[in-house]
């Protein structure tokens, strides 16, 4: 039974972290039609900044609140300048341009803080291990679940709920109204752009104490987040948590019971839905679902 | 000559191999002018300078620059300075192999070193090999001495069979272990090296209690870690390489796994490595090279390498030092520069004392390296005397003991013997 | 792809009279055809320059095939490097697990390659647009799985070494000039085939496909097969590209087959402009020439790279053919691209849904 538990909580810890990843890629998805190839590369420079803002601070919280700020920032003044003129155009440019943009970041990266790995330490205050009688698990990943349930429900409230939120989804819908009645669709484009790299960069910086901190982590994890997406459905965010949890439980299953395939079950598990629900288990084409 | 410039020396360097050695600059620092081949003997080391291995890089180039510089001071080799070109591997075996070409067809080098990851180590080797130039593989090279041997090709590398007979006999003999339980790389190198634990560890005295193992580029190591715990293992030994054996063992520390076992190992380590470990209090580990090494030959090296370089020299640099060293030696001893002729002398060459004390050879029957082999454990943070004092040496063990036997290496070695 | 109406939309001209007309390309082949013997008398490190030449014509071959997908029947693929990899390994799986030699291997590798464009064309095609590109990377990616995970068969992460290739009539063909001219031939050929292709009525139809598919469905025309039929191509031919790096290489590992290959005949196709061809070859040279020259002198080659490579979509999406053939961006010209940035916004309306339309014909043909 202790197996078990285990398995469970290591499915949900890497479901969460997924989500977090993944849930920036779903939405600018959804709402500027972008896929977003540098997303993992954001998600890169959220962890490199975080250790930059820790050596200041000394407190993860504070790298956990402003290095995502800091990446936004930054996504912004790529959305503005090099895919915002590409919105006329097919949408493959914003392949090719995120691609791009990509290979630029994650050179910038090395360029600015060099090969070496670096660390972001895990906080003490959740460092050590969460006894429950029956099973003695970490308590940064209980951490790591708790944290993503949170972002969840605040970025489901904030679409819901707020202006900010209803005029997103309007937006997708039928920009050209939105326009006509008086909001700036660009701007709210620009600031979803930012938000969703800041999802990303959030990710980063919750998954540094866990994985490290090194040049190649975005490469490596955007293949996950494109996984997610596409299991939810591209522009869902509801998708990309059911997406996330499908995804992580089955490699914290998977590595229990199955351990060398796993991999290789994912991306069959990718292409069977692509071919037979392309838009994902929750998404539709040309809206946000919530 | 010491050239205190290095960097600066090295892209001026690279500069010049670009724009034609046939012009015949590289005589510019210190060697002979004039002709395509100068009569300086010039070695080409690769380095990963970019792609995954990014993090080495550095350290090929500075333990190789420092063999360089010392023999040159020492009176050069057929009485001229040593020269020295480098090039990136960019951690692809397709672009290894295409600057060891780089280097022998337009550097016209005269041996080649360096490499650290397996499958570059390769290429280069294949291309040494084809282009006739001695090539002593780096880090990585465990596996160019396996199957078809070359006669080119040597390596510094430990081969799998001494990697994974280094720390184990010690822990059962010495630290009480007998059910272990194996966390280890699911590709070639970690393959290989589990076969021989499962020769090994039974004729030791040991029990085998179970094993995971983890994907190439693993993120997740927690059901690994899980599947430890739940076994009962007294002892854990991780087999992992570079960013990988890092995040294990900060899960490890995670789920307080330390206290899970009364022994946890580390196959193979580096400072490099451990810089990024949350702790490496009480964890054995095993490797070719530790710069606390007590033994004169490397308290002298250490002590030129921080002169030089302000830090501590992590394994590579150490390993490259040695085999630069012993190669440049080789040259000298060979008296011509010759390919086959330093080819040959390197077959059968031995160091009596190596760089970190011990012997060392290059073995005849199958090219591989014969030092000796360290088991370490870490320290605490407050038992460290300075940054990277992390580990504490326990035991030195000869490469005689740990090396495998040649009959199952290659068939068309010894070649110049 | 709306913006930009290359010539071969327009044109239809025989082998012959294609070459006849475009006499600096002709100038070029010639060039090539006594580049080795040019080199060699001037260059001590000449085997280097025709090895590097080597590199460039054999993935050019891949770039070409890579153009007919994406720059003429409109497909983006991230999943290219199945093929080109899958070519390479699939010879030297033949050899280390069945004995076959290179000769013996050719055909059958070029059966299977055929059989799994056409497999997995048949499943990718379902989709379109990003989707596409999606699944085609989930191919790639399950393909690179494979190859990692069965180490047996496929050398696992260190790939197959010591591939045999035997001498033909005499001639040892892995000799850098004897490849040299192997695969400038082989380069040349593909290129003639391809045109030839492109400028038939095949050709123009994939290209209308591309233009608009829903057009070109209204005219009678099955879109899917005409899309699995380049998609089956591009894979038999890009995996022929893959299938000559043994000869300069003799080894093949992971990294041929991972997504990354696919980006860099991305690049390559993008930066040397898509949809003619020729272009492409340009943009191989370039990419491989500045990889080469600028990896011994600076250590950020990549990044510089990766700046050319916003800048082309960004500003000169038709790449370097296009600047060539003195193409004007059809859309907005620089200045209006300024205009976008700057507070007050552009002076047309800019949201996702608008598509404006092509504004110029073609200028110079050559």
């Amino acid at each position: 039974m202790v197996v078990d538990s285990a398995a469970i909580l290591n499915g949900l810890s890497r479901a969460f972290l997924l989500f977090l990843i993944a849930s920036g890629l779903s939405l600018i998805f959804g709402l500027m039609g972008v896929v977003n190839f540098a997303h993992g590369a954001f998600y890169a420079l959220g962890a490199y900044l975080a250790v930059f803002v820790f050596g200041f601070s000394d407190s993860f919280l504070v790298a956990l609140f402003v290095a995502p700020f800091l990446v936004a920032l930054v996504g912004i003044a790529a959305e503005a300048t090099a895919i915002r003129p590409l919105y006329g155009r097919d949408p493959i440019y914003q392949v090719l341009l995120t691609f791009g943009v990509s290979i630029v970041l994650d050179e910038l990266i090395k360029f600015v803080w060099g090969a070496d790995p670096l660390r972001l330490a895990t906080p003490a205050a959740i460092g050590g291990v969460a006894d429950f009688g029956f099973i003695s698990y970490p308590a940064y990943r209980l951490f790591i679940i708790g944290f993503g349930l949170v972002v969840a429900a605040a970025l489901w409230l904030f679409i819901q709920r707020t202006r900010v939120g209803i005029i997103v989804r309007a937006g997708t819908l039928d920009s050209e109204m939105v326009e006509a009645m008086g909001i700036n669709v660009r701007r709210v484009f620009t600031g979803m752009f930012g938000l969703g790299v800041g999802l990303a960069a959030v990710g980063g910086v919750v998954a540094s104490p866990l994985l490290g901190v090194y040049p190649s982590m975005g490469t490596e994890i955007l293949i996950e987040a494109f996984l997610v997406v596409v299991l939810g459905g591209l522009g869902s965010v509801r998708g990309a948590l059911l997406g996330a949890l499908i995804i992580g439980m089955a490699q914290g299953l998977g590595a229990f019971y199955i351990d060398q395939f796993v991999g290789l079950l994912l991306f069959v598990i990718m292409i069977v839905v692509l071919l037979v629900r392309p838009y994902g288990l929750l998404g539709q084409p040309g809206f946000v679902e919530h | 000559m010491t050239d205190r410039d290095t960097p600066k020396r090295r892209s001026f360097l690279k500069y010049v191999g670009t724009t034609g050695a046939a012009l015949g600059l590289a005589g510019c620092t210190g060697g002979t002018g004039g002709g395509g081949s100068s009569e300086a003997f010039t070695l080409g080391t690769l380095a990963p300078q970019s792609g995954g291995f990014s993090a080495s890089g550095p350290s090929v180039v500075q333990g190789d620059e420092l063999a360089v510089s010392q023999v040159n001071e020492a009176g050069g080799v057929n009485d001229q300075d040593v020269e020295m070109v480098v090039r990136d591997t960019e951690t692809d075996p397709n672009a290894g192999a295409r600057a060891a070409r780089e280097l022998v067809q337009q550097e016209d080098v005269d041996a080649l070193s360096g490499a650290v990851s397996s499958s570059v180590g390769l290429a280069v080797a294949a291309t040494a090999n084809d282009e006739e130039v001695p090539y002593i593989g780096g880090i990585g090279s465990a596996a160019i001495v396996q199957g078809d041997c070359r006669e080119y090709v040597y390596t510094n590398n430990p081969s799998t069979h001494m990697v994974a007979t280094g720390t184990i006999p010690y822990l059962i003999d010495e630290q009480g272990t007998s059910d272990i339980y194996f966390i280890t790389a699911d590709y070639t190198w970690g393959q290989t090296i589990q076969q021989t634990y499962e020769e090994i560890v039974p004729a030791s005295g040991g029990n085998m209690v179970g094993s995971s193992f983890a994907p190439f580029g693993a993120n997740d190591f927690s059901s690994q870690i899980s599947q430890a715990i739940d076994s009962g293992a007294d002892t854990l030994m991780m087999t992992l390489w570079g960013q990988d054996q890092v995040k294990c063992v900060n899960q490890l520390i995670q789920f307080d796994g330390r206290q899970e076992f009364d022994n946890v190992a580390m196959a193979w380590n580096s400072i490099a490595l451990n810089r990024s470990m949350d702790s490496v209090e009480g964890i054995y580990a095993g490797a070719p090279y530790y710069w606390g090494i007590d033994a004169e030959p490397n308290t002298e090296f250490v002590s030129a390498y921080e002169d030089e370089y302000d830090e501590k020299p992590p394994m590579a640099s150490g390993m490259q030092y040695g085999s630069t060293t012993s190669l440049l030696d080789a040259a000298q001893e060979a008296d011509s520069l010759s390919s086959d002729d330093l080819a040959a002398e390197l077959e059968g060459w031995t160091n009596d004392p190596y760089y970190k004390g011990g012997d060392q050879e290059f073995r005849p029957c199958d090219h591989q390296n014969i030092s000796d082999w360290f088991v370490m454990q870490g320290k605490a943070e407050g038992d460290m005397s300075e940054s990277a004092d992390f580990m504490e040496l326990i035991e030195r063990r000869d490469g005689s003991e740990v090396v495998h036997d040649c009959f199952d290496a290659c068939q068309g070695l010894p070649a110049w013997s | 792809m709306r913006e930009n109406v290359p010539e071969s939309v327009v044109e239809q001209r025989s082998i012959v009279s294609e070459l006849r007309s475009s006499p600096w390309k002709l100038g070029v082949v010639a060039l090539l055809l006594v580049f080795p013997p040019i080199i060699t008398s001037a260059f001590a490190d000449a085997a280097f320059w025709i090895t590097f030449a080597v590199e460039v014509f054999v993935f050019g071959i891949g770039v070409l095939s890579y153009d007919l997908l994406f720059g003429y029947t409109g497909l983006l693929t991230f999943g290219h490097a199945l093929f080109f990899g899958g070519g390479a390994y699939g010879i030297a799986i033949m050899a280390n697990v069945f004995g076959l030699n290179y000769f013996e291997a050719f055909p059958i590798v070029v059966v299977l390659l055929l059989v799994l464009s056409l497999l997995v064309g048949v499943a990718a095609l379902q989709l379109s647009g990003v989707y596409f590109a999606i699944i085609t990377l989930a191919f790639a990616q399950l393909g690179y799985e494979l190859v990692l995970q069965f180490n047996s068969v496929t050398g696992g992460v260190n790939g197959i070494y010591d591939i045999s290739i035997p001498d033909v009539i005499g001639f040892d063909i892995t000799e850098p000039v004897v490849t040299y001219y192997v695969t400038l031939l082989a380069a040349i050929a593909v290129y003639l085939v391809l045109r030839r292709v492109t400028n038939s009525p095949f050709g123009r139809v994939i290209q209308g496909i591309r233009e608009n598919e829903e057009r070109i469905q209204m005219l009678g025309v099955d879109p899917f097969r005409y899309k699995l039929a380049s998609f089956a191509m591009a894979g038999v031919v890009g995996g022929f590209a893959g299938m000559l790096y043994p000869l300069f290489l003799t080894f093949v590992s992971p990294p041929i087959i991972n997504w990354t290959t696919t980006g860099d005949l991305l690049m390559m196709t993008l930066i040397g402009g898509f949809g003619t061809l020729w272009g492409p070859l340009l943009g191989t040279g370039f990419y491989i020439g500045l990889k080469t020259i600028l990896s011994g002198v600076i250590e950020q080659w990549r990044l510089l790279m990766g700046i050319i490579f916003v800048l082309f979509v960004l500003f000169l999406p038709s790449g370097l053919a296009g600047l060539l053939r003195g193409e004007q961006r059809t859309t907005s010209g620089l200045r209006a691209r300024i205009q976008d940035v700057l507070p007050g916004g552009p002076d047309r309306t800019s949201t996702p849904d608008v598509r404006t339309s092509p504004t110029s014909e073609e200028e110079d043909r050559e």
